[in-house]
């Protein structure tokens, strides 16, 4: 019986650890996800573009998750690098597929939510390094000569999948800085 | 003194449950064990593996508060984690045959937990740890029957029943840390939408719209998705009251998998994971006994026998292994591979969840079925109002739909009312169910009995009808019929009541 209550106690410890700070390993825990307002027939997502000027100064455009290349999924901490999306309320890590319906749509836009202190992480040398050789890759290897994220907040009309308001709420170059 | 009886039965009766009532079949769990390492290698391991950690910046190495920071970093080199991935692979195919059941499983567990955590440090949360303990639980008892080591002269022991108990007490707490974040974040609150909105961001967000996701989020269902995030929340939370009796965490878990298989097709989200523990609980002694008679496990049983214990392990090795690395790391090569709109990682897993939903499903229609039989064996009485020609009409209509039941007009049998405890004014405002076993049940409860015990699908109109919720909309139906019955087809002038009379009621 002691067991059982242990377990009962060790699984609060672990959920009270995930809502107020950060979900701890290994634990025993489901995923949850937040309710979020009602939006009627719009639904509401921040997205980011992965934006280029090449060597003539050609401006190109590409989803963010094309960063990700194959490996199909992009980790929270990867989204802090390229996206700066923070866990939400729940303590639940995001992943990003860029196989995205808005991604594919609007050609060059991905979920995220804004992060103030990024900056940090991009100045990072070795993120750098891997930010420069993944946007040539993403650009079919062209030479890039500077490159930035964008946020754009979209208003999605949920019947026609188009986007009915689209925001500009954020610009992060990545390189040169 | 009374309090303390109380307390000491509660204790009785929970010990009971825990240490006797979930006696677990060898070989049913010997056909868990199998089970489990074929889904684990062929389905888990490939779509839980950290292989594509690799492509990202050490940089982004976060590792969460726990066993990770422990870790030395070299555990992030793409030569370890391309080993730990094949040690799991090769501990998970050696369970599968039961070699060394026990060294076997706590390897699996110990890896497979590590290359999780990696996953883990970059953040990727797949909420999957949970399964790879169950090696760890099991560990020294799955390998009793079925198994090699069953061959050697000291087989492992029979799993003590507490232990089940304690798996399903784990369970409930994992069900009901999904519940408790749900419930503070504002499902239950009809001004915010929560099944709504992971389905707008899977559809639109995340691109999951295969199956049947487009149909799913065009229909005009807005009231029944405030009503799924209600149900979401009570099927979670209810894991942790129907731990206690076998019984209804089967029901529980029935609901839980035709659950998952609802939102496998309308949300792309296969928890196959969910699936493979639930599974735990399910009573595999049954269809093991029968498995053991097919002449298929037969035959594979006489063929494994005349091979040394070497050769089994060997070709396990040797066939599963490989299989399960190529599953892996296929997944990464055809990641962009759609069937039937589907990407390639969430064909196995939807398959798996697809197989649990029809269990499930068949197993709530069993036990609705279980149910209707048992409530149309209980034979009763229709005592209706023969002044009444609407009444009389019902009657007959009734008295040709039902088996056990009779049908009796109450003036025609002088003293029947007085039998069950009625009067003749309780018989002119209303009709009455009556039965040896319980109280006289009267109103809407009578018509909704009297369905039940009909023949073909009147039943489930009768169970619908006691249903909480329409149970007070019918309530509210049969005394609006009983207060207008004159005006009903069939009824005349001696069909009237007065108001006040039915308002005594």
């Amino acid at each position: 019986m002691a067991l059982f209550i242990l377990t009962a106690g060790a699984v609060l410890v672990q959920d009270l650890l995930r809502r107020n700070v950060v979900e701890p390993f290994p634990a025993l825990l489901m995923p949850s996800f937040a309710a979020r307002p009602s939006e009627g027939e719009t639904y509401t997502v921040t997205v980011a573009t992965l934006e280029a000027t090449d060597g003539s100064n050609v401006a190109l455009r590409a989803p963010a998750t094309m960063l990700a290349r194959d490996a199909g999924v992009i980790p929270t901490s990867v989204l802090r690098l390229i996206a700066f999306e923070e866990l939400d309320s729940t303590g639940r890590a995001g992943t990003l597929s860029p196989r995205s319906a808005i991604v594919r749509r609007l050609a060059g836009q991905h979920v995220g939510r804004t992060r103030d202190d990024a900056a940090a992480v991009v100045d990072h040398p070795e993120v750098t390094r891997w930010l420069r050789a993944r946007t040539t890759e993403t650009f079919g290897g062209k030479r890039i000569r500077a490159a930035q994220l964008v946020w754009h907040k979209l208003m999605v009309d949920r019947n026609t999948e188009r986007v009915v308001a689209d925001d500009i709420i954020k610009t992060v170059p990545l390189f040169p800085r | 003194m009374t309090a303390r009886l109380r307390l000491a039965t509660v204790r009785a009766h929970l010990e009971t449950q825990i240490f006797r009532a979930w006696a677990v079949d060898g070989r049913g769990l010997a056909l868990y064990r199998i089970s489990f390492a074929a889904v684990a290698l062929l389905v888990l391991l490939p779509s839980s593996e950290s292989l594509w950690t690799l492509e990202y910046p050490r940089a982004a190495i976060t590792p969460p508060p726990g066993l990770m920071p422990l870790m030395p970093e070299i555990l992030y080199s793409p030569w370890l984690v391309g080993a730990l991935h094949a040690l799991v692979a090769a501990g998970l195919a050696l369970v599968l045959v039961g070699w060394r059941t026990r060294e076997s499983s706590l390897g699996v567990a110990a890896a497979w937990v590590l290359l999780l955590g990696v996953g883990y440090s970059f953040n990727k949360i797949d909420h999957n740890v949970v399964v790879a303990l169950v090696p760890l639980l099991l560990a020294s008892y799955w390998g009793s029957a079925w198994s090699l080591d069953a061959r050697t002269e000291r087989p492992p022991a029979a799993m003590p029943p507490w232990l089940m108990a304690f798996a399903a007490w784990i369970l409930s707490l994992l069900m009901l840390s999904a519940a408790v974040p749900k419930l503070l974040s504002g499902w239950l609150d009809p001004t915010t939408g929560a099944v709504d909105a992971i389905m707008e961001q899977q559809f639109l967000v995340h691109g999951r719209d295969a199956l049947l996701a487009g149909v799913a989020r065009n229909l005009p269902w807005n009231v029944g998705l405030e009503l799924l995030d209600w149900g979401a929340v009570v099927l979670e939370g209810c894991f942790v009251f129907a731990v206690v009796s076998q019984y209804r965490l089967r029901f529980v878990l029935a609901a839980a998998l035709t659950f998952h298989l609802a939102v496998a097709m309308s949300m792309n989200i296969a928890f196959v994971g969910n699936v493979v523990l639930y599974a735990l609980f399910v009573p595999l002694g049954a269809l093991s006994a029968r498995l053991a008679r097919s002449p298929a496990f037969l035959g594979a049983r006489a063929y494994l026998n005349r091979r040394s214990t070497a050769t089994v392990v060997c070709g396990a090795l040797a066939t599963l292994t490989p299989c399960s690395l190529l599953l892996a790391y296929s997944s990464t090569w055809l990641v962009d591979t759609e069937l039937f709109g589907l990407p390639f990682s969430l064909w196995t897993p939807t398959l798996v969840v697809t197989a649990g939903g029809i269990v499930g499903a068949l197993v709530l229609l069993s036990r609705l079925r279980k149910a209707l039989m048992g409530l149309r064996r209980v034979s009763g009485t229709l005592l209706f109002d023969e002044d009444c020609a609407f009444c009389t009409r019902y009657a007959a209509w009734a008295a040709g739909r039902m088996r056990r039941a009779t049908v009796l007009g109450w003036q025609s049998h002088p003293g029947l009312l007085e039998q069950h405890g009625l009067t003749a004014n309780d018989g002119m405002t209303s009709s009455w169910w009556v039965d040896d076993h319980e109280s006289p049940i009267g109103g809407e409860r009578t018509i909704a009995r009297s369905l039940i015990a009909m023949t073909g699908i009147w039943p489930l109109l009768g169970l619908a009808l006691l249903v909480p919720g329409i149970s007070y909309a019918s309530a509210v139906g049969y005394r609006l019929i009983a207060e207008n019955r004159s005006l009903m087809p069939g009824g005349t002038a001696s069909c009237r009541v007065e108001s006040a009379r039915v308002a005594e009621r």
